[in-house]
């Protein structure tokens, strides 16, 4: 049976609260009051202590630095008045240093000062505190059983530079505190440069990082220091002084011990093998890579990818196998990507990226026909402009599944050249806003071509076949065969229009334009002539630039007479320039001179140092039409192309002011300029020359083909029958045979005349009239 | 015999040792030193009156020596020079100051000798 009430009274007893004696309680309470208390007072008082130890040490720093800066500062030469201040202040610090108070707080002011001052006055602080016999203090603590004040006194010694306390701190290089000896090998390399040897020889604790660290920068900063040959200690059974000695031999490039330094890439420590493959690389020790090979399939990836390194340093031409075994045998991702790096930096484009590559089909643009490599080990592709192909693929937005890398077939010139096609139609296209306006097709700005106003006239069979290649497209890219080059009339007939573009020579189109002298030309019907534009000597198909104009003269002989207009700005958007009437300088003309300059065009965006080669070149080959420009540049708001321009402006105009001259003056001239000639009754006679106008003029009103537009002038001039080929030599003109029209303008413009005497030999104004009448298209 | 009158040179540095120990250095090589500990003491020496030249460390209470730069320059418009004192490692104060219009710097640990050569050779410039 339970007995129930002890039970009760237990659980009774275990439910009330314990009886407290409040007597105990009052004395807890007035026991920690005191306590609190007494630790109140003590921290006022230990803090009215630091304050009277703080002010008294102000007081002593503000007595003893103007001292210490007379003692810093001092000359021997000073005065009998300053010498005498000095041995007073001398006795009076050495008063004041009598106690030990004052000292400690002069060691504490020298300590400050150490690292604040450097120069002479640093040297003159560290001769002052052992003529102040402070560094006595720090021997007496290095006696200390006390770590810090020892750890201290070693600190002490080593910032002042105490060289005589290196005997003293020798022994602590031992020690088994950490700190001390940690001190203690700083200040034994610190203070004298044989520390650094004794402590390599007797070195038997660890040496961490840091501390090498520290002892290195110790060693840096010595001045005079001659290191010693730190190759001694790589024997030594201490891994860290041979890791020590091994960073030593890299930083001081002591490149004398490689049979050692090999041999430690077998060593156990990966730390040591690390750094000598360091020093390997460092001294490009060559003979290295036979055993670098073989210990790497026995290393740990670290120091595998320090091998590869290695090997790509000091590698040769030999090696690729290894690279290539380590990147297929290796199952480290780091390792086998560290061997691809390697040998595609050996032997370039060995490996070639494979993964997530976008393939590139053969559909949709005709120039990028990429097939595929061969699955299977890699190879090197064609040399082909690799980024070429893929910007084009990129471009064009091609994708497929098969991930593999490009490789060209012998279609480079192809992908060359329809790249150079969409360069170009990307330069020449109008700004968006203008493709917005005008939907049709894409336009140039032609406003600098001349402006032929002449009456309608009916279509010719020429624009028949123009308007048929219009009917066709307007891209000749887009095209087999090339309307133009396929037909020889055609050819014929947009090299002339070209000539006739390029040369300005709106005379010689508008005076025949539409079979009528001088008759007034207006727009009609005109047709888009989606063709290629020779521009400054480039070929003609390069361009697609739509021109309209007139007609176009089939008749052979005739062929510079079209008539070019360029369409209105409403139907095509090409703008126009019309000069006005009085700007007409031939006087004589129906075509008004564009005041357009090529270069306007160049100079836009053009930085100043280009605007200035720019300018070189307008004086080379400019005209009249560049005088207009050249006073606009007047405005520029760079100083120098202002300047430039002003001086080019007055070159260019006494220049032109001199072509013409009066024709007896041009003999002294080197050089006529054709295209200037307006091939009316112009100064001809001064070469010898006449214009056969009435020859050519028939008495119906029709021109008459056959009669050349020049020829020699018989009165005056020798007889013409005496004139030699060799004289008609001395023009030399790069007309090619067979060629109707006359090349491009650099080549066609400027005639030289060797010999400016030879003006008025028959010969030569043979010659001329050769020249000019090709010009004017005649081929008799 | 007249004496040359003392190039007034404004000394702001918050070691009350170091600037002493330059001070003394300074005035030996004779110029007339006015010491200052921190930045408000620097404003007040400089709104008494300027002085020909101004020695002043980077780091000091209430007013840096780039903001010192920067009070001369733009609220008190004057174009005397300003030396900084930089320890090392502060290069981007340094270039701070400079960009400032502070015209020359020297780096702790400093050297007197040092100090007064450049200090010379702004009063020659100006």
């Amino acid at each position: 049976m339970i007995p129930l009430k002890p039970l009760y009274i237990t659980l009774v007893t275990m439910l009330q609260s314990p009886k407290i004696h409040t007597d105990l309680l009052w004395w807890l309470t007035g026991l920690f009051v005191t306590l609190g208390l007494f630790f109140f007072i003590f921290v006022f008082l230990h803090r009215k202590k630091e304050a009277r130890r703080n002010a008294h040490r102000a007081f002593i720093i503000s007595e003893l630095s103007p001292m210490i800066s007379t003692f810093l500062f001092h000359e021997e030469d000073a005065d009998v008045v300053e010498k005498s201040t000095f041995v007073h202040l001398k006795m009076a610090i050495r008063q004041l240093m009598s106690e030990s108070g004052n000292r400690k707080i002069v060691t504490g002011i020298f300590l400050d000062l150490q690292k604040d001052l450097s120069g002479d006055t640093r040297n003159r602080l560290y001769r002052l505190y052992t003529d102040f016999e402070l560094h006595l203090d720090a021997y007496r603590r290095l006696q200390s059983w006390r770590w810090p004040l020892v750890a201290g006194a070693i600190l002490e010694l080593t910032r002042m530079q105490v060289a005589e306390a290196y005997g003293f701190i020798k022994p602590f290089v031992h020690d088994k505190r950490g700190i001390i000896r940690k001190q203690a090998q700083i200040a034994l390399v610190s203070l004298k440069a044989e520390g650094i040897s004794y402590f390599l020889d007797t070195a038997r604790y660890r040496i961490s990082e840091w501390q090498q660290l520290k002892l290195l920068d110790v060693l840096r900063q010595k001045v005079d220091f001659i290191p010693p040959r730190f190759k001694q200690w790589l024997t030594s059974g201490n891994r860290d002084v041979v890791l020590f000695a091994l960073r030593l031999m890299n930083y001081y490039k002591q490149n004398e011990a490689h049979v050692s330094i090999i041999e430690l890439v077998k060593h156990r420590s990966d730390a040591v093998r690390l750094e000598a493959l360091q020093a390997i690389r460092e001294f490009h020790i060559e003979r290295a890579a036979p055993l670098l090979k073989s210990v790497f399939w026995k290393s740990k990836t670290e120091v595998q990818l320090s091998i590869l390194e290695t090997l790509l340093s000091i590698g040769s031409m030999q090696d690729q196998d290894f690279f290539e075994r380590v990147h297929t045998t290796s199952k480290n991702f780091s390792v086998q990507n560290k061997a691809i790096s390697c040998l595609n930096t050996l032997f370039p484009d060995t490996v070639l990226p494979t993964k997530e590559i976008m393939p590139v089909s053969e559909e949709g643009h005709a120039p990028t026909r990429l097939k595929t490599p061969p699955e299977g080990p890699v190879q090197e592709p064609a040399a082909v402009p690799g980024d070429l192909v893929d910007d084009l693929a990129f471009r064009e937005g091609q994708t497929g599944t098969d991930a593999v890398a490009p490789v060209l077939e012998d279609e480079n010139l192809e992908i060359f050249e329809v790249c150079m096609w969409e360069t170009l139609a990307e330069l020449l296209a109008p700004p968006a806003e203008e493709e917005e306006d005008h939907p049709g097709p894409k336009v140039v700005n032609l406003a600098f071509l001349p402006v032929v106003d002449e009456k309608p006239t009916e279509a010719t069979g020429d624009e028949m076949e123009l308007s048929e290649i219009n009917s066709r497209g307007p891209d000749p890219r887009e095209q087999d065969v090339d309307p133009i080059e396929g037909d020889p009339d055609l050819k014929e007939a947009w090299q002339r229009l070209l000539f006739s573009i390029l040369h300005g020579d709106e005379d010689a189109a508008g005076q025949e334009a539409g079979g009528e002298e001088g008759a007034p030309a207006e727009s009609h019907s005109p047709g888009v002539l989606s063709t290629s534009l020779v521009g400054q000597g480039a070929t003609a198909q390069l361009l697609d630039i739509p021109v309209t104009y007139e007609t176009v003269d089939s008749k052979p002989g005739n062929l510079p007479d079209h008539a070019l207009k360029p369409s209105t700005s409403e139907t095509t958007g090409i703008e126009q320039e019309v000069a006005p009437a009085e700007n007409d300088t031939t006087g004589q003309g129906h075509l008004h001179q564009s005041q357009f300059s090529i270069f306007e065009e160049l100079f836009k965006g053009c930085d100043p140092e280009t605007k200035l080669f720019l300018l070189d070149e307008l004086y080379a080959v400019g005209d009249e039409k560049e005088i207009c420009f050249l006073e606009s540049l007047e405005a520029d708001p760079d100083e120098g192309v202002r300047k430039k321009a002003e001086q080019i402006k007055e070159a260019l105009t006494k220049a032109l002011s001199e072509e013409s001259m009066a024709p007896d003056e041009i003999g002294a001239l080197d050089a006529l300029d054709v295209s200037h000639w307006d091939f009316g009754p112009g100064p001809y006679p001064g070469y010898g020359l006449k214009p056969c106008d009435e020859l050519r003029q028939a008495p119906d009103g029709e021109e008459n083909p056959s009669a050349p537009p020049f020829a020699p002038i018989a009165d005056g001039l020798p007889d013409i029958s005496e004139a030699r080929a060799d004289e008609q030599e001395l023009l030399h003109f790069d007309f090619e045979p067979g060629i109707q029209a006359p090349g491009p303008a650099s080549e066609a413009q400027r005639i030289t005349v060797r010999e400016p005497r030879e003006i008025k030999r028959p010969g030569y104004c043979l010659g001329l009239a050769e020249i000019l009448n090709k010009v004017r298209g005649f081929h008799g | 015999m007249m004496t040359p009158v003392k190039k007034k040179l404004l000394l702001a540095e918050d070691d009350k040792l170091l600037a002493s120990l330059l001070r003394f250095r300074l005035e030996k090589a004779g110029y007339e030193v006015f010491l200052a500990h921190d930045g408000r003491e620097v404003k007040l020496l400089l709104q008494n009156g300027m002085p020909d030249i101004i020695v002043s460390d980077i780091m000091m209470p209430y007013f840096s020596g780039i903001e010192l730069v920067e009070y001369v320059r733009e609220e008190l418009g004057s174009r005397i020079p300003v030396i900084i004192i930089s320890s090392a490692g502060n290069e981007e104060n340094v270039l701070s100051a400079f960009e400032l219009g502070a015209n020359d710097f020297i780096s702790k640990p400093v050297s007197p000798s040092e100090l007064l050569v450049r200090v010379g050779r702004e009063l020659k410039k100006n």
